[in-house]
C-alpha cells in the first residue's frame, strides 16, 4: 500500500528516529513503512493518523487494483 | 486498557542484548566448572544437580525472549514469531529424520542438547533473512 509517512515527517523535520518514539515504534518498523514494504495494522495506521493530524485516506492510499474483489448482485 | 507505561522497542532490544549476554556468561561459567567437576569425579552424589545446574542461566534467556515479544514493535513481533516457526519446523523436520537414520541405519548418537542449538542458529538464520525483505 502506498504512504505519505515520508512526506509528512519531512513536512514536520523529523528523523526516522524521532518518529519511531512519538509512536513507540522501533526506526526499522518507520523505515520499511516509509518504503512501502510493511503496511501497519489498523492500530498503528490509527495513531500515524492522529499524530499527523490528517485523516487516514490522506496518508494511506489504495490503488485500484489493491481493493479486493466484491460480489456482484 | 494497560496503564504501565511501554518500554521502547529501542530500549526493550537493548535490556534484552545484555540479559542474554549476562545470561550466557554465567551459562559459560557454570559449564567450565561443571564439566571437568564430572569428568574426574563421575561418581559424584550431587551429579545429576550438578548436570542440570548450566539450564538455569538458559531459563533467564526463554524469560527475557518472551520479554522482548511482548515488548517489541508488531514488526519485530511478526519477523522472530515467523522465524520461530520456521526454526521450529526445521529443528523438528531434522530431528526426525536424524532419529530414524540413528534408530534404522546406524547412524552415530548425537546428544539431544544438540536440539537447542539447531532451534536457535535457524531462528537467528531466518530472522536475519525475513528482516531483508522488510530493508
Amino acid at each position: 500500500m502506498k504512504n505519505r509517512i515520508h512526506v509528512l515527517r519531512a513536512e514536520r523535520r523529523w528523523t526516522q528516529a524521532e518518529l519511531a518514539e512519538h509512536l513507540n515504534v522501533s526506526r526499522q518498523t518507520i523505515n520499511a513503512l516509509e518504503t512501502e514494504k510493511y503496511d501497519p495494522s489498523l492500530q498503528l495506521a490509527f495513531g500515524i493518523a492522529r499524530l499527523f493530524g490528517k485523516p487516514m485516506e490522506e496518508i494511506f492510499l489504495f490503488e485500484a487494483d489493491q481493493v479486493p474483489p466484491t460480489t456482484e448482485g | 486498557m494497560n496503564t504501565k507505561p511501554r518500554m521502547t522497542p529501542a530500549k526493550a532490544n537493548r535490556r534484552y542484548q545484555t540479559e542474554v549476554v549476562v545470561a550466557m556468561v554465567i551459562y559459560m561459567a557454570l559449564m567450565a566448572a561443571v564439566v571437568p567437576t564430572l569428568k574426574t569425579h563421575p561418581a559424584l552424589p550431587e551429579r545429576v544437580t550438578l548436570a542440570i545446574l548450566p539450564v538455569l542461566p538458559v531459563v533467564w534467556v526463554i524469560w527475557a525472549v518472551i520479554k522482548y515479544l511482548g515488548r517489541a514493535d508488531e514488526l519485530q513481533r511478526r519477523v522472530h514469531i515467523e522465524a520461530l516457526a520456521i526454526a521450529a519446523g526445521v529443528t523438528a523436520f531434522l530431528s526426525l529424520s536424524y532419529g530414524f537414520l540413528e534408530d534404522m541405519a546406524g547412524f552415530p548418537h548425537i546428544p539431544l542438547w544438540w536440539v537447542f542449538m539447531v532451534i536457535d542458529l535457524v531462528w537467528a538464520g531466518s530472522a536475519c533473512i525475513l528482516w531483508r525483505r522488510y530493508k
